[in-house]
């Protein structure tokens, strides 16, 4: 009983240092990585029970953890793109987007600079 | 007479047998086939299912003949046969909509079969009635609804669809943990077994406060709406009257189901007040919101915010009542006609919405001014739909209103007598601050790229402000199914109708 | 949170005092709830394993004899339904996101010429990866494996040729078909066996197997591509 008790802990540790780091991140790709840890963090949780009764394992979890494994792919695999699109076109042109009208919101001056410039810049640094 | 139940299958497989026909079959003329004839089978089976509903309520469908909980069964109760109708109905108007909308863009073969598995995933959640299959219905809704978010291509959609996704996967894990909770304590994931494995278990009231975290987060109610906006705001103009009209109504009934029907009793009491105040917040910071934007989408966007609010009021009234704490009974009754108001008032501003655009190019509000002039429809559109969601009398929106108000007095909370009234005159102030830039006159070098035109979009609009209102008037028909109890043993007498007797002033 | 989505890795962080405090708090919330979760949870004892001894029970009338595809594609086919459909509209989503309307189909990646050691490793390589994918996917009936496992393996197996610089090269229509393929057939089989049974998704007595091998295959199908579709358009951009 003990170490199952130590396995969902540790699964429900993952799904909160997931979400920490999806709330405050500095980099997109690290909050991508972090809701798959969240995600890893229940699968663990799931998958300690699942073998918690004599020895004889429940395969329910097995495979809700592989439907949300497959759906957790789907995800990742569209934010990814999603990124990649937007570094792209952000790239191409010097974009001024106010993320909304919203003034409770912060507003997101995104001047991105040419790339040579920018390796100047970084050279300076 | 065939069972009604039978038909249930029908409302998932036939969207996503839409949705693979209109990936191979691409020509315009073949989608519009497909779309006619999968439309028009998706009314007649929600018709039969509304129509049938008496019998069918109490049995579930058992899908591949595996009895839940080992298998998953679809059910509907009182509530999903009036939403899978609604659902039935607006998608088909959306989708004539979208092919005048796409009518000239290259991208449109690709929008078809995204649109068809999101109808598939709302229908879907509205007819599970298993924990888990839940889950991978909200997944459908969620990463669908981010494609066509995205589907404009500007780097502002690509941005308010990459946060919406975000936020939509984190509220999904959330809810996702839940599930995981609630099966490891009661080994089972069935709606309708989970009630009856009552015992005081903390463990369920966790699992409770996970799955109603997430899935605030996906209803997008006052602290946790920062994503909205933006989201509606930058989708084309049917996907974002999708969103506002179903979508975010997927999460809230997802909520009900858990707090009135499959966990009513582990629900800690304070947690009823609680999400009525978050709606109470959600009423004012919306309303105040709304009136300051300067984007008439964003100004719908967080008019939807609002009125989420209003459907979050059900939670502390149904609490006071015993009887009601179910999906049946008064309060519940005010909850879903406003569901059903909003639903038509939101699309018709969308829908009107995007035909502006169409016409302008934008839709900032200071450069609006002479809107009537150019657009006379889908300014009338928006009148007509504004007095609604105000709740103007004789407009759906003002029955749902009266029950939600009447619903309050009766239980003396006063705080949110004032909250809703409050609402409704800050709802007035930016629908007449629209209005009134709609009749000013345009100074001199503001309309100078509208094309004059009326297009068929603004007209479908003004159908659905027209239902918007029309709702108003055949209340008792509509309510009716919605107040009986679900189980027909000794229950207590259900609330006098407080509309029964006021309709008969306007009908 | 997610307001200032940021995609530039060049992206300087200005943490000052006051956003350290909040997210120190925030931090120690959250651990606070995670350490009541736990505490909750060690309180109040598992369930009894209803689900699992039920399955165990019928397993012999699932024509399969590993529980866990039987929970899959036999008492939950419904789910894994859903899932493979969600699957096929992400891929759409992707076609979607990086549309261009100037060309119809995706351009090649880039090919370059690999190391001779490389390619010849390949050459011996490849085969074994289908041949342990194929494998997979028949042992999933008796022993953990399956279509997921056996497509993740052979979509490896195409994006190591790719890593490595060597062209895959198939007909555009292949795309097309593959994509749906899985959900088509899932669709199709969930249909069909209900003019034979009367519900949906329910296999006929003595068939179950060979209908769970035909999804299989197809649902495998479908998971590679959509894998390789996956890394060619991160690729591409």
């Amino acid at each position: 009983m003990n170490d199952i008790l130590m396995y969902s802990a540790t699964g429900f540790v993952l799904f909160f240092l997931g979400l920490y780091f999806v709330a405050f991140a500095p980099l997109v790709i690290t909050r991508i990585l972090a809701i798959n840890i969240m995600g890893v963090g229940i699968f663990m949780f799931l998958v300690a029970h699942a073998n918690s009764h004599n020895g004889v394992t429940d395969p329910v979890p097995h495979a809700l953890i592989l439907t949300g494994i497959v759906v957790a792919v789907a995800g990742t695999a569209l934010a990814l793109v999603l990124v990649k699109k937007i570094q792209v076109l952000s790239h191409n042109q010097n974009v001024t987007i106010n993320s909304s009208s919203d003034t409770d919101q912060h507003t997101i001056q995104h001047t991105e600079q040419s790339p040579n410039q920018r390796t100047k810049d970084n050279l300076h640094d | 007479m065939i069972n009604a139940l039978s038909f249930l299958p029908f409302l998932i497989f036939v969207p996503i047998i839409a949705s693979l026909l209109c990936f191979w079959f691409k020509h315009n003329r073949s989608v519009i086939l497909i779309s006619v004839v999968c439309h028009s089978l998706l009314l007649v089976v929600s018709v039969c299912i509304f129509i049938d509903q008496a019998n069918i309520t109490q049995q579930v469908y058992v899908l591949a003949s595996w009895a839940p909980p080992l298998g998953i069964g679809l059910s509907v109760n009182s509530a999903t046969v009036v939403l899978v109708l609604l659902t039935s109905v607006l998608t088909f108007f959306y989708s004539v909509y979208s092919f005048i909308y796409f009518k000239d863009n290259p991208k449109q073969p690709l929008f078809w079969p995204i649109w068809w598995f999101l109808i598939a995933g709302i229908f879907a959640l509205f007819a599970s009635n298993d924990a888990f299959n839940v889950y991978v219905a909200l997944e459908m809704i969620g990463l669908s609804a981010v494609a066509l978010v995205a589907f404009d291509g500007s780097i502002n959609a690509l941005k308010a669809a990459l946060r919406y996704l975000f936020v939509g996967l984190v509220g999904s894990l959330f809810y996702l943990m839940g599930v995981a909770i609630l099966y490891r304590t009661y080994g089972t994931l069935d709606f309708n077994q989970l009630p009856t494995l009552v015992d005081a278990n903390p463990a369920a009231t966790l699992a409770l406060l996970f799955i109603t975290s997430g899935l605030i987060l996906k209803t997008a109610i006052a602290p946790l709406h920062f994503w909205l906006p933006d989201a509606h705001g930058s989708a084309p103009a049917p996907v974002s009257a999708m969103l506002s009209a179903l979508v975010v109504k997927c999460s809230f009934y997802l909520i009900a189901v858990y707090w009135l029907q499959v966990l009513p009793e582990h629900a800690p009491k304070a947690g009823y007040y609680f999400l009525g105040l978050l709606g109470a917040v959600s009423i004012l910071w919306g309303s105040w919101r709304a009136f300051k934007v300067e984007r008439l989408k964003h100004l719908i966007a967080y008019s939807t915010v609002a009125q989420l609010g209003y459907l979050f009021l059900l939670f502390p009234l149904a609490v006071q009542h015993t009887e009601t704490t179910a999906l049946y009974g008064s309060t519940f009754t005010a909850s879903m006609y406003l569901i059903l108001a909003h639903a038509f008032a939101k699309s018709a501003l969308f829908l009107a919405a995007g035909d502006i655009i169409h016409q302008y190019g934008h839709d900032n509000l200071s450069k609006l001014s002479g809107l009537v002039k150019t657009s006379a429809v889908s300014t009338f559109t928006f009148a007509i739909a504004g007095a609604s969601l105000i709740g103007l009398p004789p407009s759906g929106g003002f029955i749902a209103k009266w029950l939600l108000l009447s619903e309050a007095i009766e239980t003396q909370m006063w705080l949110l007598v004032c909250v809703i009234l409050l609402g409704g005159l800050m709802a007035s102030a930016y629908i007449f601050k629209v209005l009134n830039i709609a009749f000013s006159t345009p100074s001199q070098h503001a309309n100078h790229q509208v094309t004059h035109k009326q297009s068929a979009m603004a007209w479908m609009a003004l159908v659905l402000a027209c239902c918007a209102i029309a709702l108003g008037f055949n209340a008792q028909s509509i309510m009716a199914p919605l107040m009986a109890p679900p189980v027909v043993v000794d229950l207590p007498s259900v609330h006098s109708m407080p509309s029964v007797h006021f309709m008969g002033v306007f009908v | 949170m997610f307001k200032d989505i940021s995609v530039n890795n060049q992206q300087v962080v200005h943490r000052d005092t006051q956003s350290v405090v909040i997210r120190l708090s925030i931090a120690v919330l959250m651990a606070a709830l995670c350490a009541i979760t736990i505490y909750v949870l060690a309180l109040s004892e598992p369930a009894q394993p209803i689900l699992r001894n039920l399955a165990l029970a019928q397993l012999d009338n699932t024509g399969v004899d590993n529980p866990v595809t039987a929970v899959l594609l036999n008492f939950r086919s419904y789910d894994t339904l859903l899932e493979i459909a969600l699957l096929y509209v992400v891929v759409l989503s992707l076609y979607s996101c990086l549309f261009n309307p100037n060309e119809s189909n995706l351009p090649p990646l880039p090919t370059f010429e690999s190391h001779v050691i490389v390619r010849h490793f390949l050459r011996a390589f490849i085969p074994l990866i289908i041949l342990i994918g194929g494998y997979l996917l028949w042992t999933g009936a008796y022993e953990p494996g399956g279509a997921f496992q056996a497509g993740a393996i052979i979509a490896s197996g195409f994006i190591v040729v790719r890593v490595v610089g060597e062209p895959i090269i198939y007909p555009p229509w292949i795309d097309t078909l593959c994509i749906a393929l899985g959900t088509a057939t899932f669709v199709a089989v969930a249909i069909a066996v209900a003019f034979f049974e009367g519900t949906i998704l329910t296999y006929p007595a003595g068939s179950a197997a060979g209908l769970i091998l035909l999804i299989e295959i197809a649902a495998t199908l479908s998971i590679t591509l959509s894998l390789y579709i996956f890394y060619r358009m991160l690729g591409r951009l």
